[in-house]
């Protein structure tokens, strides 16, 4: 049976209620996505500026009685967070800097031949084959060898951060260098400029746009990355893996104040960028 | 121009092709390796008594029911999402903001929620007591219950990526398709069967295998939720074993296995994508 | 001819998917404005990339006065380029579009500023020189990219359909500047181009090309008054000659055009058929002594303000839908029955296997 016959075979009442359960649908599932994305996220604030009794309550408080600055004032008096951000945004800042570096380079080889683009879609789909445990483990005992391991400036960690990152920086500025004429080189070279010279003066200009996302790409990727900072920075920890011994210990307050603090850059970068953002997620289909 | 701008073309994919081969391919090599050696003899033995391990074997199982169970929470949640809000020409801006934010949040504050959601005095369960039903197990280990929060938890952070890739597939529909199946007769479901869901056939596909790929390798959702042997994983057996019980090679022997089952099924996958959907995944 | 300042020997260039050029042999004089004209896929193009260094040949040399061959780097110095879409970087201003050669040697800060103002004030460009090229008309990108390739000093300056991207309201008159651009500057032009009425205006020269070879070298004049092939007959000239297919009389005293008798003489050692070209400008409705006539059946008029194109089909031929074009002063209406006349002497006769010019 076609479409045309299935459709014709439907009186015109049954149309308009199926028309009026999938309107009554489409409200119901945006109702849940709001539900689903603001109610924890209410709770998750509640909970990092009340008092942790409110929480622990049986039942719990749904909205807040009291006030209270302490969760925060509690993770900045801790040595352990400043170190923590410090951490965080350094190995953010660092890896992100050198994975953008490296993705253009193998973002412009892969849109300027088409061997390039081979090579490069085979590194960038490869590698994200293997998984983090796989990886992670080894590199730790590798590091420890190279006396890289749990370094308080987390330098093994920032080196890892820069190869994972290196596909999505290559997949937000492969479209950018793809869409530069290729007259605009030859004018370049024309004119006396070595191909590196071309890349760093004429290329690389010519995309800044797209290399300010993908450097803020790398930077949100890096915060928020877990598993290797978990294995990796066991004692000089970054945010995720101390969020995540706050949690386990039980510390309510200062764990919902962190994750807030967290939450932050992350969450203005993603719907700020939201376009741009789509190139690479839809690219890679993970972060 | 030629010579010369192909040898920066081939130095520009060595440099970072070459980079990550050496923090992320030798390391898992090695590893390998390691799982292999056993007292500087190669051996299978980590293998053979990892197989006598019951843990190892329910990681294993619940390292292809998760995964499984997640893609269908999130391709059955995405696609709603992405009908709901591509049915309009205009599109609301604050659904989308909220269908897209559990993807901006970390995942690891996304957990470290979850985990005040679900835990037994948590909100979840204070909602169920107030409306007079029972409090729930949610996150106790070993429960059924525990995996389908698991499952339930993973597809909130991931759900947001699979409307993104949906609803980019959706806007390639052309809409003359739409009109002129309302012309042929059809009503909103025989078009979405007939029109939407064929020509939406290969997007669903390219997103079903990068989604898949990352799906298997499910580890911070189940160590934060239930801890690493609460809802064992190969990721949290491996990371068990290395943490907790300090045996590296066992570990790299667990992870090994994960890597294979991600390497087996990935390439399969990625075959089947540059099949049937070589735009969406960029592999054309 | 002046000094020489290019020389190609055998050049070949094949592709894959067909197209390039294939021996051919060029010298280009110093000072002269050379068109490569052509249709597309004749090659000109690839021919111009070949010059300017951007491919490279699969034979043939091409070598600048000196001895410079186009590998050698200094080959580069001495040829600039304005691309067809003139290939301005979009992030520098147009000082620093122009001054991006000199940056590039190195050239003093003081040097550049002059130079740059210098090679601005040639190409005819009086704006605001922080400006940035998405600013800009049409016609001022064009002298921005005739400035940038100015600044250098090169010999040779190279040009890709550049016009072809304005409106034609504006080519008219940049076409005219470019002209005296070259005039003043003296320098050697090499332009490609599809529009022969460009070529003919701008050329001192002009090659004509088809299918990677060069058919016919020589002054626009040459090339209008005596095509060495009818291709060439047929593709410069607007509206284009008419090209008739005529055997030779057995008499050697005429030819016969499906039957209809010209008092036309055959060229020598030749007999069977020849093709007859005859622009339809040539073609008159006044008779004139010793001049040929042919009558026709008038289709279709194009009005065109001094003249008008008359399309015809020759009346009293054994074949129908032998179509004449002809360029006429006159009034006439379709349907009407009219006589031309064409001076024999502005007959020009093709050989009919190669279309060569006898």
């Amino acid at each position: 049976m076609g479409a045309a016959a299935n459709g014709a075979g439907m009186s015109a009442l049954t149309q308009r209620r199926t028309r009026a359960a999938l309107e009554a649908a489409r409200w119901i599932l945006s109702a849940l996505a709001i539900i689903a994305a603001l109610v924890p996220l209410y709770l998750l604030v509640k909970q990092s500026i009340t008092p942790e009794l409110e929480t622990f309550a049986w039942p719990p408080k749904w909205y807040p009685h009291h006030l209270t600055p302490a969760h925060f004032e509690t993770i900045f008096a801790v040595g352990e967070l400043r170190g923590a951000l410090i951490r965080s945004i350094g190995v953010g800042v660092g890896s992100a800097a050198a994975a953008t570096i490296l993705g253009a380079m193998l973002a412009y080889a892969m849109a300027r031949g088409p061997s390039g683009r081979k090579i490069g879609f085979a590194a960038v789909s490869g590698t994200r084959l293997l998984p983090m445990i796989s990886v992670a483990i080894p590199l730790g005992i590798a590091l420890a060898m190279l006396d890289l391991y749990d370094q308080p400036s987390a330098i093994g960690l920032a080196i890892v951060h820069c190869a994972i990152a290196v596909p999505t920086a290559a997949l937000t500025l492969y479209a950018a260098f793809a869409a530069i004429a290729p007259e605009i080189e030859e004018a370049a070279w024309l004119d006396g400029a070595s191909p590196l010279r071309i890349f760093l003066s004429v290329d690389l200009p010519m995309a800044r746009g797209a290399i300010a996302a993908a450097f803020v790409l790398c930077f949100i990727l890096s915060w928020d990355e877990f598993g290797f900072a978990l294995l990796l920075q066991q004692t000089n920890r970054t945010l995720p893996p101390l969020l995540y011994y706050y949690t386990t210990f039980g510390n309510v307050g200062p764990a919902s104040a962190l994750a807030v603090l967290m939450m932050i850059p992350a969450v203005i970068v993603v719907i700020a960028l939201g376009p741009v953002l789509r190139g690479s997620t839809l690219a890679t289909g993970t972060r | 121009m030629n010579q010369a701008s192909r040898r920066l073309r081939a130095i520009f994919i060595a440099v970072p092709s070459l980079t990550m081969v050496a923090v992320l391919v030798l390391p898992a090599i090695g590893g390998l390796r390691l799982s292999f050696d056993h007292n500087g003899a190669a051996s299978l033995h980590y293998y053979r008594e990892m197989f006598r391990d019951a843990m190892f074997w329910r990681a294993l199982i619940n390292n292809l029911i998760l995964p499984i169970g997640s893609l269908i929470v999130e391709f059955a949640v995405g696609l709603g999402l992405a009908l709901v809000l591509t049915a309009r020409p205009k599109r609301s801006r604050l659904v989308e903001v909220a269908a897209i934010l559990p993807f901006a949040i970390p995942e690891i504050v996304i957990l470290t929620l979850a985990r005040y959601l679900l835990m037994p005095r948590g909100y979840v369960n204070a909602a169920l007591v107030a409306a007079h039903l029972h409090a729930l197990p949610w996150i106790s280990p070993s429960a059924w219950l525990a995996m389908v929060s698991v499952i339930v938890v993973d597809a909130w952070h991931v759900t947001p990526i699979v409307m993104l890739m949906l609803i980019a597939g959706l806007e390639t529909i052309p809409p003359e398709l739409y009109e002129a199946a309302a012309l042929d007769g059809a009503g909103p479901i025989a078009a979405f069967r007939y029109v939407t869901l064929p020509m939406l056939t290969p997007a669903i596909i390219g997103a079903l295998v990068l989604r898949g790929i990352d799906a298997l390798r499910i580890f911070s959702t189940v160590l934060v939720l239930t801890g690493a042997e609460g809802v064992p994983v190969l990721s949290t057996y491996a990371y068990g074993l290395w943490s907790d019980s300090q045996l590296p090679r066992e570990a790299m022997a667990a992870s090994m296995i994960l890597a294979l089952l991600v390497t087996i099924i990935g390439i399969g996958g990625l075959a089947a994508a540059r099949k049937w959907a070589p735009r969406q995944t960029g592999l054309a | 001819m002046a000094s020489k300042v290019l020389s190609i020997e055998k050049l070949t260039r094949r592709f894959p998917s067909g197209g390039g050029v294939s021996e051919i042999s060029l010298e280009v004089a110093r000072g002269e404005f050379l068109v490569l004209l052509g249709p597309s896929g004749c090659g000109k193009s690839t021919l111009l990339r070949l010059i300017a260094g951007l491919d490279r040949p699969d034979g043939g040399t091409i070598e600048m006065d000196g001895g410079a061959s186009v590998t050698d780097p200094v080959y580069r110095d001495r040829v600039a380029m304005v691309f067809q879409n003139f290939a301005l970087y979009p992030h520098m201003s147009v000082f620093q579009n122009i001054a991006f050669p000199l940056k590039l040697r190195k050239v003093p800060r003081s040097e550049i500023g002059r130079r740059v103002a210098e090679s601005a004030r040639k190409a005819g460009l009086n704006l605001d020189l922080s400006r940035y090229p998405r600013e800009l008309s049409g016609g001022e990108r064009q002298r921005v990219a005739l400035a940038r390739a100015l600044v250098r000093e090169p010999d040779i300056i190279l040009m890709d359909e550049a016009l072809g991207s304005l409106d034609e309201q504006l080519r008219a008159g940049v076409r005219r500047e470019l002209k005296e651009f070259q005039r003043r500057t003296e320098r050697t032009f090499i332009y490609v181009s599809h529009d022969q009425l460009e070529a003919l205006s701008l050329a001192d020269r002009m090659a004509v090309m088809r299918e990677g070879q060069i058919q016919q070298l020589g002054t626009p004049k040459e090339i209008y008054d005596h095509p060495a092939s009818s291709f060439v007959g047929r593709f410069v000239g607007e509206p284009s000659m008419n090209l008739l297919r005529a055997e030779v009389d057995r008499d050697r005293l005429g030819v016969s055009i499906a039957g209809v008798r010209l008092a036309l003489k055959p060229p020598e050692n030749l007999s069977g058929a020849v093709i007859i070209g005859i622009r339809p400008r040539d073609l008159t409705l006044k008779p004139c002594e010793g001049w040929c006539a042919i009558d026709v059946e008038v289709e279709s008029v194009e009005y065109t303000g001094a003249t008008s194109v008359v399309r015809a089909s020759m009346a009293g031929s054994e074949m129908t839908g032998i179509e004449v074009v002809a360029q006429v002063a006159e009034r006439i209406a379709p349907g009407e029955n009219r006589r031309f006349y064409f001076d024999p002497a502005r007959v020009h006769n093709f050989e009919p296997e190669t279309g060569k010019r006898i």
